[in-house]
């Protein structure tokens, strides 16, 4: 009942997500009928438009903004709405009210993270090109792992900043700041930047002519991505049991 | 009264906006006096590296983001609240709690808009070591806000429809990426390159930026006066939504 509870809490968000991003992958790849390749790079393979349009380009930011309002939610959401009180009823304790809610948000930006798997490859396939499957589905593992760190910063928010406004503004900006800062200060150490980790933009796990893998994923780092994220969860559930509501 | 409590009501969003500018904005110039040149890119001019902080590199996106939030409000939420009955009892037109709201949105948004735009020339010198010129940064600014103030009225003209704050926040923040779908979809970049909100934002309407990213154009006054004009539009529209409601 309570993972019900969570789904009818985010559905909205994660169903119009899904839609502006299915959306945005079809017309990208149907639009390469027409525009690809480019009059400027008439030598550029088709594997690189699709990573510059999609993995990164508008799917990537959609995804990383989605993935952080799918965390937000919860009791103090409620607390503004006043059905706080009958949440509290229930004869569950607070951990049990958050974990459903996160492993909800995480399979909708799991989900989401599969867009592109799913509409890429086939939809190529439609426009007589060819995207592996294959590369699609590392993609897709990147962008879930690290959109584990975009769920929990969104759900450590969403406990810790009252009123559903403020702690989308928290969340957002949170990113946007994070976003300008290992572009721009900690550009030099582009492997600490779950942005890039997230595409392979700036390091040595793509062939820079097609944009496909010629490394093994990072384990070590989607690794370090989950043990981060688990431990921004521990302490949002921590901050959730002391509430007094 | 009515200034205020629009005041209280987004304050907190306000001032989470003006603290994450403010500490990147200072950060980038603390950070430009060991970052810059950059060790890659030893050629690169100041302005140029200043464009790539503050204006270029995906900052129109944030920017959209902040404007986005502040058009977030109204009476619909408070109806999902339980509070409209009491602002509805006020002895005042719908009209005026709309234009009210709009008002505070607005100049939150222009104080946004002119952080950098000050932070940027005043603290250069004394924190990076370089000059970076005031017209530059205000002219920037007004690009920002040019789109800004769409992001802002379209923010708001969801908040009108929608009760669930979920529901207009992911309306409003979806809006400008579905737009931008539609735009490619229609080759919108080969037949109107004016109407792509963040090149038109971080400059890119100027045909002579040249590798300084210093505008050497006028302003592109028309497309802004459109902006205006649809910004206008959709806050009438929202405005006339707002006083037919039923509550």
């Amino acid at each position: 009942m309570l993972y019900y509870k969570a789904w009818l809490e985010s559905r909205v968000r994660f169903l119009a997500a899904g839609a502006v991003l299915s959306l945005y992958c079809l017309t990208f790849v149907q639009r390469a009928r027409l525009d690809f390749p480019p009059a400027l790079e008439p030598t550029l393979p088709y594997t690189a438009h699709v990573w510059r349009g999609i993995y990164n380009g508008l799917d990537m930011v959609v995804f990383i903004i989605m993935a952080a309002l799918l965390g937000l939610g919860g009791l103090e959401r409620e607390r503004e709405l006043g059905t706080d009180g009958f949440t509290l009823a229930l004869p569950v304790d607070r951990a049990q009210l958050l974990w459903p809610r996160v492993a909800v948000a995480m399979v909708e930006m799991a989900a989401l993270a599969a867009i592109p798997l799913v509409v890429v490859p086939w939809t190529s396939a439609t426009i007589g090109r060819a995207y592996p499957a294959a590369h699609a589905a590392r993609f897709a593992i990147l962008f879930a792992t690290t959109g584990t760190l975009w769920v929990s910063a969104g759900v450590l928010v969403s406990v810790a900043v009252p009123g559903s406004y403020a702690s989308m503004a928290a969340s957002l900006l949170a990113q946007v700041t994070s976003a300008a800062v290992f572009s721009g200060t900690l550009r030099a150490h582009p492997s600490l930047s779950p942005f890039n980790v997230m595409n392979g933009a700036r390091l040595s796990l793509l062939d820079r002519s097609t944009d496909l893998f010629i490394a093994p994923l990072p384990w070590i780092t989607l690794a370090a991505f989950l043990l981060v994220s688990a431990t921004v969860l521990a302490g949002a559930s921590a901050i959730s049991r002391r509430r007094d509501f | 009264m009515l200034w205020y409590k629009a005041w209280r009501e987004s304050r907190s969003r306000f001032l989470i906006a003006v603290a994450a500018v403010s500490v990147f904005s200072v950060g980038v110039l603390l950070g430009a006096r060991t970052n810059f040149p950059p060790p890659q890119a030893p050629l690169l001019p100041y302005s140029a590296f200043v464009w790539g902080e503050f204006y270029g590199n995906g900052r129109a996106v944030g920017f959209s983001v902040i404007a986005l939030l502040l058009g977030l409000g109204g009476l619909q939420r408070e109806r999902a609240s339980g509070s409209a009955p009491f602002t509805l009892a006020l002895p005042i037109t719908r009209g005026r709690l709309v234009v009210t709201r709009v008002a505070v949105g607005l100049l939150q948004l222009i104080v946004i808009a002119l952080l950098p735009a000050l932070i940027v020339p005043a603290l250069s010198p004394l924190l990076a070591r370089h000059a970076y010129p005031w017209s530059q940064s205000l002219q920037y600014a007004a690009l920002f806000m040019s789109w800004g103030i769409v992001w802002f009225a379209i923010a708001f003209l969801w908040s009108a429809l929608f009760r669930g704050e979920f529901t207009a926040a992911v309306a409003a923040i979806l809006t400008p990426f579905g737009y931008l779908v539609l735009y490619g979809a229609s080759r919108g970049d080969q037949r109107f390159p004016g109407a792509n909100p963040f090149t038109m934002m971080s400059g890119g309407l100027d045909r002579h930026l040249g590798g300084r990213m210093l505008l050497t154009e006028p302003l592109p006054w028309t497309a802004m006066s459109v902006l205006v004009v649809i910004a206008a539009a959709l806050l009438f529209g929202a405005w006339r939504m707002t006083v037919r409601q039923n509550f």
